[in-house]
């Protein structure tokens, strides 16, 4: 009953990883753009939604909105400023340019808000359920569908719609996708908004109702082992890799953990990063992408 | 004019001159100027809270300056600098800092400095004072670095001291521990308690020791391993993030031990994530009275001679602490080598010269004795705590609350 | 190699392939070094620190160069690598061991601790690649600190007593920058030999194309390890002389941060040629240097802090914006423009080719 309890906070926990990878795969699936700096991103969304609903008062049906549209006019500004110009570049480039944006909107984020912690709003009900025994925190679980629906609906865009199959072409290769007529412009431009979108629906399932300061970019580098473990192009696979590098941390914190002074709940999503780059690089469902000479 | 008869004359018209000469003199003698220096932070982490701890020091030095030193004749020049709270920085800066100000005491601000310097001060003859806790890696003996603060460890016991005997059972005190592997400090707090429990086992006991994330998303799963135990006190010296995760952990399940925690990540900064009725009966302990306590006149001093934005709270009561710590030993020092001969050699046998008494600190502190055999008391040591009651931040005991003995872990 | 004024003629292979070949050139190094060897008598002690240090970074940022602008291995990892170097160096000199021996100790094992982390490079490329430095980076404080206490210090650090050279103590803002200087040129002069020697040409081969360069005869695996292996034994100089300045090692001095302000440098400066890395440390330090000089005027003229975190942040946004910016419209960094600038001159009035 003890380890159903832990498997089931793992799972909770993981979905929370599932969708800072989502919002980061969506970004590479539409525009095959490697954002570094997304837990900049989903940090800069948390102070957009703490400005419109508590600095300025708004109730949550005006502010959230409000919030999401900040979001994704940061990710559109972020696109035509910058990733617009490294279309066709290679993937160096790119990478560096999300770590220039890292150091930038930290800085930022610093300057327009301060580093001093502040309340979130409790955007998504707290406490738990019960369920026999079990717990279930109600934050936790609700974000837990939402990411789950996100998922599938976005699945469904890109393996079923139109547009979403032409955002795979560019996700495959930038020229190739130009020479087909594909605008890569307007696929980086979606991307970007999708992606910080998702970055705001992980700011509120992330920290509704705790405090808020600059170290919530550090779930950035969480998400990145479970990117890389799900596919970086797959959808689906965010979730489930979440799922798995959650479950995994909570039995390493219950029953490695005390062996190794609490090293192994701390390094095992990295450990299993590296396992999966060197035995399947492409993850459980990426592309496997063949090279050619 | 007869020079023979005018002779006495004329000594005693010399003389006079003379005596009016050194009369005018005087008052530029009387007060000599030293300078003292501290460490500040404008760009690093800590900068956002510089208006109130800078506010807290220099409050006290203006007051000091006018009444007590203003009467032994000495005036104190304070310097600030920038060091950014990152030990490179203290370490270039140093060298600057020794040959321009010369100071007499430096004010540090954390473990930057405390690790930068610890080793040269000796060397370089002028003692640091601090105005934050210690952890056990730095009890170490014949430093020149020194904190009106004992480890966070001893101050967690003085209220456990308390707590346990005001149980309605002679048992022991059942103590739960939420903390982060891998961070020095944060490790050494449950090192130090464990040590407690150890020494004193019918008094005492580590029930639980729970280990989550520094930033947490959840920490249900260890709070419900932990309720098993049955805690009377969950212990989270940690940072705010944790106590915010467990005081929602208890809410979840049902639960209502009071949490304890020390000044940086104390009630008035969970309050501002959680509802202030979720904390009824949590405490806040730490080695310097709370800033509303009623006894504590600094408050005073700081309304009047505050020239800063900060406000009085616990950021600023904690330096002045430290502030009212550096110009008692001068003044010791001043009484004894004289105001004309003082250093930074001569303030630090002050320090260590005996204990201070409480009056020293307006109601701020408790008797500091200081020896050469830790950076910080290790006798008479005493800590005053907060509490929520009725939804409001309340003061635990009017008098200070002695902390047990604890040998070295 | 740079253009030459017309009339100057090599006799030798030895002389054209010479870092410095013509009198002129001779001359204005010469200068340089003397500058620099005199730089202590005309600087405070505070400007002379911030050159020490900004020495010591440069040492890593060369050994980044290596991994990073002559193999193409991207590293996010540098600043662990330069903990591990430091590490060690402290905790051999804690035990006694001069420096002679702690500075090369400590850069064999940034070497061998890269290695590790380079193996992966057998099989993955490119932000894989650089995903496994960002893990070693991760780990690294995770780790340290659970070693035993009596190797490195546990979760306190080690302190580390000023070192001795012949004798002398070097305890002196001006002796530990004499120090540092020495080890800087050495270093430099490393970097640029390098690219000029078999293993630098395989580095330069493997960066341009990985399967063509394999079609020719360079080993790729050993190669990408060397690569690594070149870079971190640079960070492993860098963290001892580190562990020697602020005579204190803890794992808050090694960061990710730090490891993306090194790549920054990098990128402002010139991934390609040494002098990049020169000039990436000086740009960053002077502007980092400026903005809080600044920052410091207007606070003092404004009377108090105009929140204090603004002059951080500022720093940040500033360093993130010229990374940036230089990606988007230079992104071969102030080297190249540096070395357009000397062909523009040389052959005025002539326009650039």
């Amino acid at each position: 009953m003890e380890l159903l309890q832990t498997l089931i906070n793992g799972v909770l926990t993981g979905f929370v990883y599932g969708v800072v990878a989502l919002s980061f795969v969506v970004i590479y699936r539409a525009s095959k753009i490697v954002n570094l700096a997304q837990g900049q991103v989903v940090m800069a969304s948390a102070f957009f939604v703490w400005l419109f609903v508590l600095a300025l008062g708004w109730p949550l049906w005006l502010g959230l909105p409000a919030a999401l549209l900040a979001s994704i006019a940061l990710g559109a500004a972020i696109e035509r400023a910058i990733f617009r110009r490294l279309i066709g570049q290679p993937v160096f480039s790119v990478v560096m340019a999300s770590i220039g944006l890292l150091i930038l909107i930290q800085g930022a984020a610093q300057l327009f808000f301060g580093a001093q912690t502040r309340p979130f709003p409790q955007v998504l009900p707290a406490g738990a359920w019960q369920l026999g025994p079990l717990l279930l925190n109600k934050t936790l679980l609700i974000g837990a569908v939402l990411t789950l629906l996100t998922g599938e609906g976005l699945h469904r865009f890109f393996t079923h719609t139109r547009a979403g199959l032409r955002l795979a072409a560019v996700a495959e290769d930038h020229v190739t996708a130009l020479s087909l007529g594909v605008s890569v412009r307007w696929a980086t431009a979606i991307a970007w908004m999708l992606g910080t979108a998702l970055a705001m629906l992980a700011a509120v399932i992330l920290l509704s109702g705790t405090v808020l300061g600059l170290q919530a970019a550090e779930i950035g580098l969480r998400a990145l082992p479970v990117a890389l473990l799900g596919g970086l192009e797959s959808v689906r696979g965010a979730s489930l890799a979440g799922v798995l590098v959650g479950v995994g941390e909570a039995l390493a914190s219950r029953f490695l953990d005390p062996l190794t002074a609490g090293a192994a709940s701390l390094v095992f999503p990295y450990v299993l990063m590296i396992l999966v780059l060197l035995l399947r690089p492409q993850g459980l469902f990426g592309w496997r992408k063949i090279e050619r000479l | 004019m007869n020079p023979s008869i005018a002779s006495p004359v004329r000594r005693a018209c010399i003389a006079t001159a003379l005596l009016g000469a050194l009369a005018a003199a005087t008052p530029a003698l009387a007060q000599t100027s030293y300078t003292v220096s501290v460490s500040l932070d404008y760009t690093g982490p800590f900068a956002n809270v510089m208006d109130s701890w800078w506010g807290g020091q220099q409050s006290v030095f203006d007051w000091w300056n006018e009444t007590r030193g203003k009467a032994l004749g000495i005036k104190l020049d304070v310097k600030t600098h920038d060091l950014r709270y990152d030990a490179s920085v203290v370490a270039r800066t140093w060298p600057q800092i020794l040959s321009q100000d010369k100071p007499i005491v430096f004010l540090g601000m954390g473990s930057p400095d405390l690790v930068s310097l610890m080793k040269r001060l000796p060397g370089d003859k002028v003692p640091m004072i601090m105005g934050t806790a210690m952890i056990g890696p730095l009890w170490t003996a014949n430093g020149w670095h020194f904190s009106y603060r004992p480890t966070y460890s001893q101050e967690f016991a003085g209220l456990f001291d308390y707590l346990q005997k005001r149980l309605p059972e002679k048992r022991a005190l059942r103590v739960g521990t939420v903390s982060t592997q891998g961070l020095a400090g944060y490790v050494d707090q449950v090192n130090g308690v464990v040590a407690l429990a150890k020494t004193y086992p019918e008094r005492f006991a580590v029930v639980s020791q729970q280990w989550v994330d520094n930033q947490p998303v959840s920490v249900t799963n260890q709070i419900r391993e932990m309720a098993k135990a049955n805690p009377d006190l969950i212990l989270v010296g940690t940072n705010t993030a944790q106590v915010v995760a467990t005081v929602k952990a208890l809410k979840e399940l049902g639960l209502k031990t009071p949490i304890v925690t020390s000044s940086h990540n104390g009630l008035n900064e969970a309050a501002k994530a959680v509802p202030i009725a979720d904390l009824e009966g949590s405490y806040s302990v730490f080695a310097f009275a709370p800033y509303n306590d009623p006894t504590v006149k600094v408050a005073e001093i700081f309304a009047k001679y505050n020239k800063t934005k900060g406000t009085w709270g616990i950021t600023s009561a904690q330096t002045a602490g430290q502030a009212l710590l550096a110009v008692a030993a001068i003044e010791r020092a001043a009484t004894k080598v004289g105001a004309d001969k003082l250093s930074g050699q001569a303030v630090y046998d002050a320090l260590l010269a005996g204990p201070f008494p409480a009056e020293q600190f307006l109601g701020l502190l408790p008797t500091v004795a200081l020896t050469s055999a830790a950076p910080f008391p290790t006798e008479h040591l005493a800590v005053k705590a907060m509490t929520v009651k009725g939804g409001k931040l309340v003061a635990v005991s009017e008098d200070w609350m002695p902390v047990p003995p604890l040998e070295k872990w | 190699m740079a253009m030459l004024p017309s009339g100057v003629f090599f006799s030798s292979h030895a002389a054209e392939r010479a870092l410095v070949r013509t009198p002129p050139q001779r001359l204005a190094l010469a200068a340089l070094l003397l500058v620099l060897v005199l730089l202590p008598l005309l600087l405070n002690d505070y400007l002379l620190g911030v050159l020490t240090l900004a020495g010591v970074t440069l040492v890593a940022v060369l050994g980044l160069h290596i991994t990073v602008g002559m193999a193409g291995q991207l590293n996010l990892g540098q600043s662990a690598f330069v903990g591990v170097g430091a590490f060690v160096a402290a905790a051999l000199a804690a035990k006694g061991w001069s420096l002679w021996l702690c500075i090369p100790a400590a850069a064999l094992a940034a070497g061998a601790v890269s290695i590790l982390f380079g193996l992966p490079a057998v099989r993955i490329k490119g932000f894989y690649l650089a995903l496994t430095t960002i893990a070693a980076q991760i780990m690294f404080p995770i780790v340290m600190i659970r070693l035993p206490e009596a190797w490195f210090g546990g979760t306190a650090g080690l302190p580390v007593d000023p070192p001795a050279v012949f004798g002398l103590v070097l305890d002196t803002p001006r002796s530990i920058y004499g120090l540092v200087l020495a080890v800087v040129v050495l270093a430099f002069l490393g970097a640029a030999n390098l690219s000029r020697s078999r293993i630098g040409r395989a580095f330069r081969a493997m960066h341009d194309n990985d399967i063509a360069s394999s079609v020719i005869g360079v080993d790729l695996a050993r190669t990408k390890i060397m690569a690594f292996f070149a870079g971190a034994f640079f960070a492993g100089i860098s963290g001892a002389l580190y562990a020697y300045y602020v005579r204190y090692v803890s794992t808050e001095q090694f960061t990710l941060w730090l490891s993306v302000w090194y790549v920054g440098m990098l990128i402002v400066g010139g991934l390609h040629t040494p002098l990049g890395a020169v000039l990436g440390v000086l740009t960053i330090t002077a502007l980092q240097e400026g903005v809080h000089a600044a920052g410091g005027w207007v606070m003092a003229q404004t009377g108090s802090s105009l929140s204090g975190g603004t002059v951080f942040a500022l720093t940040n946004v500033v360093l993130g914006g010229v990374i940036v910016l230089m990606l988007l419209f230079e992104p071969l960094g102030l080297a190249h423009r540096w070395a357009l600038l000397k062909a523009a001159y040389r052959i005025w009035p002539y326009p650039r080719a």
